[in-house]
């Protein structure tokens, strides 16, 4: 049965059922933000699924017979729980938290010397609404953040059976049905003569891949006349189509992935995307720009941010440049694996051997119930080529659930201490605010829609070809 | 945009605000529910009143009406209609408040700023819907700083969502109410005459007993050279006033007025009275410890410092220590979250500022 809390200017639903806590009607501030959030499914394998057809690859939903929940609570604004496990985002503050655990029913690996009952917990940290911490480098974005943790634990694998099967991978599906509200009064006087339907009320999305350093933002301000793709290093915006591709890229079996056809593919970093933005299709407000968004900027949208570019990592900029960006160098903008020439992957540093994918999709109930069943998420990309065969045309705006599915590998080298960490440490934010783009972002392109590489009609698009 | 007059070197006048100390809000909460919306409780019928322990900022939800208009039906019309029925609330809302005895014997004169500037106002559909469900009406707040300019509240936003037959549905306040104001002067050269107050905004006097509360003459402001607004040495940006309101989780007890220079994409802000100040955290770090100095702008320059932090891997176990009480401090290498609170021991006011800093061993 849903429990509804109002705290702290949030509002939600929460159940505790199979799938664990799913919350629902999610609003901050009477915005709404998501009709649901959720873990769909965790995955453990024995091998890296994508190379094997391992039989002890199996999957879980949380508080299941498999998997059921040991306890559930609310944490309250007091405790010191409420920090985010992550040193790069402990620093925001959490008002409140939803928190549960579980392990399996029966042994995983069964009648060998790795047998375990993996434990899982998961936890969801809401935050309050600012700038202080900053979300992001040019700390102007007023927004709250929202913390959906998935922590894990395997015990270490015995001495002795390296040779033998032991817990190597595990994943973890999430699924957030965004639900942004549009802003207009058409249908108040159509009431008289006529409106628009409710697919024009929808939301819109938008992928990136940011430039390393400050060349786009340099043109921002010192050109009237620069387009938005000069920001960006990749982006498509809006996106076009449905889509389904790689966020991080920092395992082994991103090198070896399954595509589309069962092609075999390599994804490199350079790939893979850094953001996912998604806005109300209609914004009202006081520009006239065709309802557009600025980016940066989304001053109403849902950010996703795993990566920033190098440059929102630097700590050496000079005065200039650190106006533009004062809160670069801040450990939330750094990420793993940092260099002044590549920004690193906004992970728990304890299992850096991750892989993110994500998708963006339209809400299909039945396509997303089918996604989350066992056989067809099996592999999280060809869930959606076998839903549909080409993606869906969004352009226009559609009602999207974002996915996003985490990959972690287990470091060979460290088989004598637990397996184990935190999913997800990034989170999202949520601004909505007016819009306050500055006006030589604004002139400067910042709403400019444009996509580079241009978009074809398939699932799988890479900032790089 | 206002144009500074920078011939006037010696005095300038700003006017400061106090802000009503937020357990004083907290503490009347159900009786604010009741002046505002007639609630018998904090949660009556569906309906929800918060007012938040840290930044004294109102909540309020009708949850039994807010998005169930699904026809649409009885919505204002037109924006301006949206606009006035937004202006009466908050003016009623004032007039509640300040016809309540215990509540005006707390201090707690207006709960709203008198002068609101329109953000914006829109009707609100939500996904899936073709007609509104209700009207998201949006206020700024401006500020006198003296008689003849005004400045905007950074940060200060009031909610109010509209629905059917005018009800007020939802109120979302990010604005804390003001316990008085009055004139600080900027000290450029000659001491400051003993603060002058005004419970009215432009109508200044000596207080009133017990009409506003007495706040502490301020020590002649110390503010240093490049401070000082008149010294406007980097051409001809414009510069403008302003206030911020700061985030919902620091402390603060006034607004206080800063000048706010543009300069391409990001501006400055210099200290624009005793009571304005400015704090940033710096890190100098080395392989074998991280120094962290307090740079404080503005105010008296008699500053007490207090600072903070803790470790993100041991903060379950540890959680938040004190580190030290002067203008710099050490830690040895490794990653921390550090917050530094700084008092004006002159004027009070406070500023809190945060940051992580990081030295690897």
């Amino acid at each position: 049965m849903a429990r509804r809390l109002s705290r702290n200017r949030w509002d939600l639903e929460y159940d505790i059922g199979r799938g664990g806590i799913i919350l629902r009607n999610v609003k901050h501030d009477n915005f709404n933000l998501a009709r649901e959030i959720r873990v769909t499914r965790i995955w453990i394998c024995d091998d890296d699924p994508a190379a094997s057809f391992s039989l002890n690859y199996v999957s879980f939903e949380l508080n299941s017979p498999e998997m059921p929940m040991r306890d559930a609570r609310e944490i309250e604004a007091s405790g010191v729980e409420l920090n985010s496990p992550s040193a790069a985002f402990s620093s925001y503050h959490n008002v409140f938290g939803l928190d549960a655990s579980y392990a399996t029913s029966a042994d995983y690996l069964a009648g060998t010397p790795n047998a375990c009952r993996p434990l899982v917990s998961q936890r969801y940290l809401f935050g309050n609404y600012g700038r202080n911490p900053p979300h992001e480098p040019g700390a102007v974005l007023d927004a709250t953040r929202l913390f959906p943790l998935l922590s894990f634990e395997f015990p270490p694998v015995a001495l002795g059976s390296r040779g033998l099967p032991y817990p190597r991978y595990l994943r973890a599906d999430f699924l957030i049905d965004v639900d942004l509200d549009n802003i207009d009064e058409a249908g108040i006087r159509s009431q008289r003569s006529g409106g628009r339907g409710s697919s024009d009320f929808a939301n819109k999305a938008a992928i990136f891949r940011d430039k390393e350093n400050l060349a786009g933002m340099s043109v921002v301000v010192q050109s009237p006349a620069a387009a938005v793709q000069e920001l960006f290093a990749a982006l498509e915006k809006p996106l076009q189509y449905e889509i389904v591709s790689w966020g991080i890229a920092r395992a082994e079996a991103a090198r070896q992935t399954t595509g589309r056809l069962l092609l075999r593919n390599t994804v490199s970093e350079q790939q893979t995307w850094d953001n996912v933005h998604i806005w109300p299709a209609r914004r009202g407000g006081p520009y006239d720009l065709d309802n557009r968004v600025s980016t940066p900027g989304a001053f109403h949208a849902l950010h996703c941010h795993w990566r920033w570019g190098a440059v929102a990592g630097r700590r050496d900029l000079d005065w200039m440049d650190r106006r533009l960006l004062p809160a670069a160098g801040q450990p939330q903008f750094r990420g793993l694996g940092w260099s002044p020439s590549a920004g690193g992957a906004l992970v728990d540093p304890g299992i850096p051997r991750q892989n993110l994918k994500f998708a963006v999709t339209k809400s299909d109930i039945a396509a997303d119930q089918a996604r989350t069943s066992y056989e067809s998420m099996r592999d999280f990309e060809n869930a959606f080529y076998l839903a549909r065969l080409n993606p869906e045309d969004v352009s226009g705006g559609s009602d999207l659930v974002f996915w996003l599915s985490f990959e972690v590998f287990r470091d060979p080298s460290k088989l004598d201490e637990p397996f184990k960490g935190t999913l997800f440490v990034n989170g999202f934010y949520f601004a909505h605010n007016q819009d306050d783009t500055p006006f030589t972002a604004a002139a400067g392109g910042a709403y400019g829609e444009a996509s580079n590489p241009h978009p074809t009609r398939q699932w799988t698009r890479f900032a790089r070809s | 945009m206002h144009q500074i007059d920078t011939s006037v070197k010696h005095v300038r006048s700003t006017r400061v605000y106090a802000l009503q100390p937020v357990s004083s809000l907290v503490k009347n909460e159900r009786r604010l529910a009741a002046a505002l919306f007639g609630m018998r409780s904090l949660d009556d019928q569906g309906r929800i009143f918060r007012i938040s322990p840290i930044s004294g900022y109102l909540f309020y939800c009708d949850q039994e009406k807010l998005w169930k208009n699904t026809a649409g039906r009885g919505l204002p019309t037109d924006r301006l209609d949206v606009e006035r029925t937004g202006r009466g609330f908050l003016e009623n809302a004032n007039l509640s408040v300040s016809c309540d005895r215990v509540l005006r014997r707390e201090g707690i004169a207006a709960l709203f700023p008198t002068d609101v500037r329109l953000l914006w106002v829109g009707a609100i559909v939500p996904q899936k819907r073709s007609r509104p469900d209700h009207w998201l009406c949006q206020f700024g707040v401006d500020l006198p700083v003296d008689r003849e300019r005004r400045a905007r509240v950074d940060g200060a936003k009031i909610d109010l969502r509209i629905g059917a037959d005018r009800t007020m549905l939802a109120v979302s306040s990010r604005w804390r109410s003001l316990q008085g104001d009055f004139l600080d002067t900027e000290t450029i050269g000659i001491e400051s005459e003993d603060a002058l107050y005004s419970d009215a905004p432009l109508a200044v006097h000596r207080p009133r007993p017990a009409a506003t509360q007495q706040i502490e003459k301020p020590f002649p402001a110390l503010a240093a050279e490049a401070s000082r607004p008149g010294d406007l040495s980097h051409g001809d940006d414009p510069t403008e006033y302003l206030y911020s309101l700061a985030d919902e989780n620091a402390p603060q007890t006034h607004l206080a007025p800063f000048l706010f220079r543009g300069h391409q994409h990001h501006a400055e802000q210099i200290p624009a009275s005793t009571y304005s100040l400015c704090a940033d955290i710096l890190q100098r770090g080395s392989n074998h410890k991280l120094e962290l100095l307090a740079v404080v702008r503005g105010g008296s320059g008699r500053y007490e410092y207090r600072w903070y932090y803790w470790e993100p891997h041991t903060v379950v176990e540890a959680g938040m220590a004190a580190l030290g009480t002067g203008p710099q401090v050490n830690l040895s290498p490794g990653i921390y979250n550090v917050v530094l609170l700084v008092r004006d021991l002159a004027t009070n006011s406070v500023i809190q500022a945060e940051r992580s800093v990081h030295a690897e061993a």
